[in-house]
């Protein structure tokens, strides 16, 4: 996985709450048949439904297809990001279409775990703060947001910079780039050690388990 | 917190505390589902890892199938691949597979309670958000991304930061033709659908102890358009006779040590909880969703809400746009709606119950002219209790579709597809822009009043049509 410390880059506003994975990754595309979505990429089925008419015209108004927003690494949103399905092809459209930060309010639960499992920063920031951003950037021609997760803060060019929280636990494995599977890994023991005991204070738990075995 | 079912549960499963907030957490079971564990098994596969614990994994096929009668894993041409890989995956790891020639076949959060392979007080994941039905048993149980697939795959345990607990207590006594998922819509019209985020929920009081298990699978489904990943209900009696003897439940002696442990795990009566809220069931009626989250729920008699009266600008220009997108006039009444598609089915409500009480509706009826209405039962042993007990013919007599299992239009899934600005009502969970396919404008509602909107032509108070 990449290390995150520090980004810059477009950052895109979309300010509308309540954006579920089912928006951002549909699992059809808009005037297409399902067995021609299947094949298509993550990244061209990124918020499909919010790009195209279900005829599948295009919405020229839909913010990313703005010329200012190309390549926008950073998304700036409503409350209750990522709501809904647990899927993670939505975080993974995102990754693909190079957004690798969006700064939300308040995110989904799922969505939360997901991005952070791909290195994908989810970073709440109280709705007056992105208000502030959102202008500051409309403000300037880049349109570029600095995410900062040594100094914990943002800053748009001309501003004073935005302090935000994250926790450590959250924060220092995105700055090492660690790959949870593998950290787990090393804790074999330790669950070969809990299956142990586990299986005399709980036994009917595991003697009546389902798989083959 | 302090002394409630959450708090034991978690600290029975905690393998590893890494002192951060961070804890590792032993996995009792995992279901498996085609469209979410593909990239996990991939990643096993690179790393030449084994599933650490198949005895304690189990998989189905659900979402990227046809119901349509006679399919194969082959009707639906979009799945063909995601199938193929699951059988594969299943094989090649040792995973117990139920496919769709199965009796235990059917929707994954239907299959798990059916088989006792989800029990009270144990750990129970899936690749899937509706998850949290299998709390329906007592089990904690959530949905999980498909990183952390691989990892309870090759670990049998996940990290997890410990929730909050909020108990969300249903007091009074539900009215006739007011069913279990009126009363979680309610609870997320009420409260809405950010309510539960970080938290674990505990539904409880008399109206939940009065609900079948099957209505309570109902109610801990929708934890997660409550914000919740988790949802709890009190194992009890109920519970038990429901458990007892089913195929992969703990037998003989097992089974008599496992229920005193879980009537300790869920005595409440010194449980304190981090939140406290209540829904009165007692003045509630039939519910139905107007707009494009589940929080945008009325009761049927009630009109489409206004966005120019609420005060919250932000609540106002999402209330705007949902209304814009249903196509639904302000201060109008919601009853008299005229729908295109009725859909009955889904883990939500696609259980015998649930069909009984469509059947009861539909019984002697015919369809609108103008709709297409299809019932589509959760799992195979599902259909084959409807159609052992003559559902079918009346759903087949009034002219409803009578489908094969699977996820089908809940997810516009197997081919099932809500034509673009056509309106259904529907007995799944969501109702978010597209959900049912793109344009699509979705209606949540109960299995009786999905009937009786079907038969009436629009969406109707279910009670007018009741003996």
């Amino acid at each position: 996985m990449e290390k995150f410390t520090v980004l810059t880059g477009v950052a895109a506003p979309i300010p509308m709450p309540n954006i579920s994975t089912d928006l951002i990754a549909p699992s059809h595309f808009p005037g297409k048949k399902p067995e021609e979505a299947v094949a298509m990429s993550f990244k061209d089925k990124l918020f499909a439904n919010l790009r195209f008419f279900p005829d599948g015209t295009p919405k020229t108004d839909f913010v990313l297809a703005e010329p200012r927003y190309q390549g926008a690494r950073i998304l700036l949103t409503g409350e209750n990001f990522g709501c809904g399905s647990s899927r993670e092809t939505a975080v993974w459209s995102l990754q693909e279409a190079g957004i690798a930060c969006v700064i939300a309010p308040s995110f989904g639960d799922i969505f939360h775990d997901n991005s952070f499992q791909n290195g994908l920063l989810p970073l709440r920031v109280p709705a007056e703060d992105i208000a502030r951003l959102t202008q500051g950037l409309a403000r300037t021609n880049a349109s570029e947001l600095t995410v900062d997760l040594e100094m914990r803060e943002l800053r748009v060019s001309g501003m004073e910079p935005v302090a935000f929280d994250l926790p450590d636990n959250r924060r220092l494995p995105l700055m090492e780039g660690l790959d949870q599977l593998s950290f787990m890994l090393r804790s074999a023991e330790e669950i070969g050690a809990y299956e142990a005991r586990a299986a005399t204070e709980r036994p009917w738990v595991f003697a009546s388990a389902g798989g083959v075995a | 917190m302090t002394n409630t079912p959450f708090e034991r549960i978690w600290d029975r499963h905690v393998v590893k505390d890494y002192g951060d907030g961070r804890n590792l957490v032993f996995i009792d079971r995992h279901f498996l589902q085609e469209a979410t564990s593909g990239r996990a098994f991939d990643r096993l596969r690179t790393e030449g890892l084994k599933v650490r614990r198949p005895d304690l994994t189990v998989g189905t096929i659900d979402h990227s199938i046809a119901t349509i009668p006679g399919r194969t894993l082959t009707s639906f041409a979009a799945g063909i691949a995601r199938n193929t890989a699951m059988h594969k995956n299943c094989a090649d790891f040792g995973v117990r597979l139920f496919s769709i020639d199965s009796p235990n076949h059917g929707i994954v959060h239907v299959v798990g309670p059916n088989l006792g392979f989800a029990l009270p007080g144990c750990t129970y994941v899936c690749g899937d958000s509706h998850t949290a039905s299998c709390g329906g048993v007592g089990a904690w149980a959530w949905g999980i991304g498909t990183s952390e697939v691989a990892q309870v795959l090759a670990t049998q345990a996940l990290i997890l930061r410990k929730p909050r607990t909020l108990r969300a207590t249903f007091n009074g006594r539900l009215s006739k033709g007011v069913y279990a998922k009126d009363m979680i819509l309610a609870l997320i019209g009420k409260y809405g659908i950010e309510a539960g985020v970080g938290h674990t929920v505990q539904y409880a009081g008399p109206a939940i102890s009065a609900l079948s298990v099957e209505g309570r699978m109902t109610v801990a489904n929708m934890s997660i358009e409550f914000g919740a990943r988790g949802g709890l209900v009190g194992a009890d009696d109920t519970t038990f006779e429901y458990l007892h003897g089913r195929e992969l439940a703990p037998k003989g002696a097992l089974w008599d040590q496992a229920v005193a442990d879980w009537r300790r795990l869920y005595d409440l009566s010194e449980a304190v909880f981090d939140r406290e809220i209540e829904i009165d069931c007692s003045t509630l009626g039939p519910q139905v969703s107007w707009g494009t989250t589940p929080q945008d729920t009325i009761g049927v008699n009630e009109v489409i809400p206004d966005p120019s009266t609420i005060a919250d600008p932000a609540r106002r220009a999402m209330m705007e746009r949902a209304v814009g997108y249903v196509g639904l006039t302000p201060g109008t009444p919601i009853a008299g709606t005229p729908i295109d598609v009725a859909f009955i089915g889904s883990c939500t409500n696609g259980r015998l119950s649930d069909l009984e009480a469509a059947a009861a509706i539909a019984q002697g009826r015919k369809v609108s002219p103008n709709v297409k209405a299809l019932v589509v039962p959760g799992a195979a042993h599902v259909k084959a209790a409807a159609e052992a007990a003559g559902l079918h013919r009346i759903f087949l007599d009034a002219g409803f579709e009578w489908r094969e299992a699977g996820c089908s239009m809940c997810v516009a899934a197997g081919g099932d597809i809500v034509p673009p600005g056509k309106r259904s009502i529907s007995t799944s969970n969501r109702n978010f822009e597209g959900r049912q396919g793109p344009g699509s404008r979705t209606h949540l509602a109960s299995p009786a009043m999905v009937a009786a909107a079907a038969i009436a032509g629009c969406i109707t108070d279910v009670r007018t049509m009741m003996g």
